[in-house]
């Protein structure tokens, strides 16, 4: 066992073979797969050896065998004549649940734990792998995995479907849905197995995140039972209708997706790296998409107000979780991320929405909610000027995003300076202290005045008054009812709402001038230049 | 203190290098280098500095200030071009379950992004050179320590690197395992890498290194040459006597001709440090001793190991 052969390769060396050896059938396999992403094939490798996979897939191969026999005899002669296909589809749809909603993608979320627990990332990091690779890897594997499970499903799916009762849309639709719902699920398992935690956080978080996974497998029963059953969901009924919302809400669906992808691989990068830029350019695509989702919902259901506020309202939370997160990001660039930036100041200022940092990161925000807003307007107005409008006019739509827009980035704002203070006495502090801000100041600033109002003043919630403007649904209450039109609802009266404007107005424009002082100072007083890489070879 | 060390034609250069850990400076304003093609020990007790100034070296961690350069780039900015050159080997093996020895080195072939005959001749010298061609087809989580070791090392060089970091290769290891490593160890740096290696087990250190670096509580207490540091720190040579009779008596004698501190004596055995200008007496002592009517069965004079260097350099504190 003692070394001794050299470790360099040297041509000029005796070849013990012939040089034009004939390569065997698994190198030429092995050199086709080159192409592919390493992690992928040593999680494919290691998943397919497991012994917990070749149980799953025997143990299901049994069930299925098993559940097939068991049907003909049970139900025969009648099966020969009688439409029993929904009954046996359902039953196979319910065995499929479990091991594409559940053990797949806690399959995925422990894959990505094993790595953190036997210090394996250090290895991969030293490599020229990216962390995105490593995700993207795992994920795929995984997904590779739910095929080859699929294929157990296969012939009982085609048995089901000749039994009848059943057309091929529904066929295919349960493992399109749960294919759907199995990446879904594994791309939020491989988030949360990417973040960094002791081993009393990792136990919470394999409970919490099983239980979620059983959650998600009950509700999948039910969507499942629906979509072969001939089910009068709503959704069901809607979506072959609206193909738009269809192709909306499943753009939306990748880019989410993508969007727990780059944050599982920004987890995984170093803090010093710029692991920012990836995550918000991600952000902006799940901007996109929700902004389309939005703006056709708007379009399909202009008459219906049902249809308009609760995405508005979704919207306003993303962006506010989002929004949050991105203004507890460390404020300081080290040298690696600076040397990325643009080099002057106004192209640098353009791209302020993907420079790390708190600063960027509120603007984006900003500047997200704004134009989902102004996009939800445009819409509005659109379908204004095609078709009559019953309920809900457009410049009350307008006066309502407005006023929320205008509370986003009062609320937001104060986050960020309310963190910033935070960070000076508590410079390691992560993200979970900043949402846990987030929600003190939105308790602070609705609850609070709200409380205050009832008791030095019972009865002024009925009214509207200036003192109540931080309060965000009497706020938007307000203006949705009164704002344009001067109804004198909540007792409200032109002064009123002059004034609401006003209050509303001055502090958001004091919170902005604050906030952008320091983006400001950052992009024209912090370029200072960086070396570019040396070229040494 | 020596904190600085020059080198030309540095594979690793170290310059006032410091990295905080809230307010704990695990590694403090240090500075040193490690010539191309040698092998640089890099010693200290437990919590010294060692391991993160490594991790910092292999772009796994970033320094709070100061800068390193390893193969000629910054780990700071150019961490990327870093690991293309070098192999790291953790103190922790890393390893990954349901997977044989072949087909994790060929894994980290693919990882470093060598392609077709490449990764194969690849995997095939590193399983020839570290001795695991017979437990190739193995699975790794089978693997005795000292195999494990071996892979490890394996691992680190399957992409051929110029420059090795290895962090306590040598740890768990049972003597015939040690003694091959560092054989496997020297016919690398006599093939030209440059190797960072830490241990704990300083004699083995001392029969392979070139230079060392001595770490305590986050600072470098001395860097160089092996032979350097021991002339610049210790110079001092180990009298080490045996004599038949009672042993009370040479005690006494030898404290009443000799201008030494400390005398150490097991049974007939006894151990001092000659004072520096104490040449004459050393090759006078024997005669001396044979005249004033003692036996004396042993009579030599050695330098003082690495061992002694590391215990009169460091205090046993940790940061």
């Amino acid at each position: 066992m003692t070394p001794a052969a050299p470790l360099r390769h040297d041509s000029t060396a005796d070849h013990p073979l012939p040089l034009r050896k004939r390569m065997s059938l698994r190198e030429k396999i092995s050199d086709w797969s080159d192409w592919l992403n390493p992690i992928l094939i040593k999680e494919t490798r290691q998943v397919a050896t497991s012994r917990a996979f070749v149980w799953t897939f025997f143990v299901l191969v049994l069930l299925c065998w098993i559940s097939a026999v068991t049907t003909v005899l049970l139900n025969d002669p009648a099966i020969r004549y009688q439409a029993y296909g929904p009954s046996v589809m359902t039953w196979y749809g319910w065995l499929m649940t479990i091991p594409f909603v559940v053990v797949v993608p806690f399959a995925t979320y422990r894959s990505m734990e094993i790595e953190r627990h036997n210090a394996t990332f250090d290895l991969l990091s030293i490599t020229t792998i990216e962390a995105t690779q490593i995700v993207r890897g795992k994920l795929v594997a995984m997904l590779v995995m739910a095929l080859v499970l699929l294929s157990v499903f296969t012939p009982c799916l085609a048995f089901g479907y000749m039994l009848g009762g059943v057309d091929l849309a529904q066929t295919l639709s349960v493992p399109a849905f749960l294919m759907a719902v199995c990446l879904t699920a594994s791309s939020v398992a491989v988030l949360l197995g990417s973040l960094p935690r002791s081993a009393t956080a990792s136990t919470l978080h394999s409970m919490l995140l099983l239980t979620g996974l059983l959650a998600l497998a009950i509700v999948s029963l039910a969507i499942v039972s629906q979509l072969l059953g001939g089910s009068s969901a709503w959704y069901l009924r809607m979506l072959p209708s609206r193909p738009s919302i269809a192709v909306a809400a499943f753009l939306l669906g990748v880019t989410l997706c993508e969007l727990a992808i780059a944050a599982a691989a920004a987890n995984l990068t170093p803090p010093e790296v710029n692991r920012s830029s990836l995550v918000r350019k991600r952000l902006l695509l799940v901007h996109g998409t929700v902004t389309l989702a939005m703006g056709m919902t708007v379009y399909e259901f202009p008459h219906d107000r049902i249809y308009l506020l609760p995405p508005l309202w979704m919207a306003t939370a993303f962006w506010f979780m989002m929004g949050t997160l991105l203004v507890a990001e460390r404020p300081d660039l080290t040298a690696r991320v600076r040397r990325e930036l643009a080099p002057k100041a106004y192209p640098r200022v353009l791209q302020s929405w993907r420079v790390p940092g708190s600063a960027g990161g509120f603007l984006f925000a900003v500047a997200g909610m704004g134009s989902l807003t102004i996009v939800l307007m445009l819409v509005r107005w659109h379908v204004h000027t095609i078709g009559p409008i019953r309920r809900f006019p457009p410049e009350e739509f307008a006066a309502v995003a407005a006023t929320n827009w205008l509370l986003f980035v009062g609320y937001l704002g104060t986050v960020r300076l309310s963190w910033l203070r935070i960070r000076r006495r508590f410079p390691h502090a992560g993200f979970f202290p900043a949402l846990a801000v987030a929600a003190g100041v939105l308790i602070l600033g609705n609850l609070v005045p709200a409380l205050l109002a009832e008791i030095l003043w019972p009865g002024l919630l009925e009214s509207y008054s200036p003192l109540l403007v931080t309060i965000w649904p009497v706020t938007l209450r307000a203006a949705h009812l009164t704002v344009l039109n001067y109804r004198p609802a909540l007792g409200t009266t032109a002064g009123d709402i002059a004034r609401l404007y006003g209050v509303i107005g001055a502090l958001v424009a004091l919170v902005l001038f604050l906030n952008l002082r320091s983006l400001v100072t950052g992009l024209f007083a912090g370029a200072a230049p960086v070396a570019p890489v040396r070229q040494r070879d | 203190m020596e904190n600085t060390v020059t080198a030309t034609a540095a594979a690793i250069e170290v310059r006032h290098l410091s990295r905080y850990f809230g307010a704990t400076r695990a590694v403090d304003d240090i500075s040193f280098a490690v010539r191309q093609g040698t092998v640089f020990g890099f010693i200290g007790p437990n919590g010294a500095g060692k391991t993160t100034t490594m991790r910092i070296l292999a772009t796994l961690d970033h320094p709070t200030s100061g800068e390193a350069e390893v193969a000629g780039f910054s780990v700071v900015s150019d961490p990327e071009q870093i690991r293309r050159r070098v192999g790291y080997m953790p103190d922790s093996f890393g390893s990954f379950s349901y997977m044989s020895c072949r087909e994790y080195l060929d894994f980290f072939a693919r990882a470093y992004g060598l392609r077709r005959s490449a990764r194969r001749d690849a995997v095939s010298r590193t399983l020839a050179f570290t001795g695991t061609e017979g437990i190739a087809d193995k699975p790794v989580d089978t693997l005795s320590m000292g195999m494990r070791q071996r892979l490890c090392l394996g691992r680190a060089l399957i992409h051929d690197p110029d420059v090795l970091i290895l962090d306590e290769p040598a740890a768990g290891l049972d003597p015939r395992a040690r003694i091959e490593l560092r054989g496997m160890i020297r016919d690398l740096a006599d093939q030209g890498k440059s190797i960072l290696v830490s241990s704990h087990i300083l004699t083995e250190l001392a029969d392979f290194v070139d230079d060392i670096g001595i770490l305590e509580r986050g600072r470098l207490r001395a860097a160089g040459p092996l032979a350097d540091v021991r002339r610049r720190f210790g110079g001092k040579r180990v009298v080490e006597l045996a004599v038949e009779g009672d042993s009370a008596d040479v005690a006494v004698w030898l404290q009443n001709h000799l201008d030494t501190e400390e005398i150490t004596c097991h049974g007939d055995h006894f151990c001092f440090i000659c004072p520096d200008d104490s040449s004459e007496i050393e090759s006078d002592l024997l005669s001396r001793l044979v005249a004033a009517g003692f036996r004396v069965k042993r009579f030599g004079i050695r330098e003082s190991s690495l061992e002694d260097l590391f215990m009169d350099l460091t205090e046993g504190e940790v940061a």
